[in-house]
């Protein structure tokens, strides 16, 4: 299999299935980062949501990252997956599993890969919320 | 020369479609794809958006070629 890995999936996550594959004889960590979807954004009440994504780009950027995060630590090898469409509240939206033989390399490279991932890949949440108000795209436009 | 636009988001849902054809003069900029796409949908001047050519993400100045693929990235969210 590949060091690295991304992909999307339009059911539900399985974090599981990923550590699995994750981990290698010589790690003696696996970190496992989830991503979940809440009921609440700026103290508004949310009641779904929905992403979307430029899959083409957001996969090469995805593993771009992927390939400089896991260049910089000591780890073995970075797994994630993204849910796209509908996602309830309280399901996975995103997995984020690094193994390496210790812990502290593999603690710091979800963190970089989860940061990098919010900041530069082109994929787009919007936000249901509760009380009929209009439901709204979320984010920051990203910076060349 | 004619470039592919690939729109999301609520870009995809002004214009009502999620890519489209421009036609655009020699030497174009990605400028000129604001343009185009404002003039056609005036409501997409509300959104910021940054442009990606080809895959990477560009600045307003980038010169196009013909067949070059632009995608007009609105506000990301994922994770």
């Amino acid at each position: 299999m590949q060091r690295f890995e991304f992909s999307f999936c339009d059911g539900p996550l399985d974090a599981r299935s990923l550590e699995v594959r994750a981990r290698r004889d010589e790690d003696g960590a696996v970190v496992t980062f989830v991503g979940v979807t809440r009921n609440h954004h700026d103290g508004r009440s949310v009641v779904g949501l929905a992403y979307e994504a430029y899959e083409a780009m957001a996969v090469a950027r995805v593993l771009a990252i992927l390939a400089e995060v896991g260049g910089g630590h000591d780890v073995g090898r970075i797994l994630v997956e993204h849910r796209l469409g509908e996602v309830p509240i309280g399901e996975a939206s995103i997995a984020v599993v690094v193994s390496a033989p210790h812990r502290g390399p593999a603690f710091d490279a979800v963190r970089e890969v989860m940061d990098r991932i919010k900041r530069e890949a082109p994929i787009f949440k919007k936000e249901f919320f509760g009380g009929g108000e209009d439901a709204e795209w979320v984010g920051e436009v990203p910076r060349v | 020369m004619r470039v592919h636009v690939l729109l999301f988001a609520s870009l995809r849902e002004i214009a009502g479609d999620s890519q489209v054809e421009f036609e655009l003069g020699a030497g174009a900029t990605a400028v000129a794809v604001r343009e185009e796409l404002a003039a056609r949908w005036p409501a997409t001047r509300q959104v910021p958006y940054i442009v990606a050519v080809n895959q990477d993400y560009a600045t307003d100045e980038h010169e196009l070629s013909d067949g070059d693929e632009v995608a007009l990235v609105p506000a990301i969210s994922g994770g």
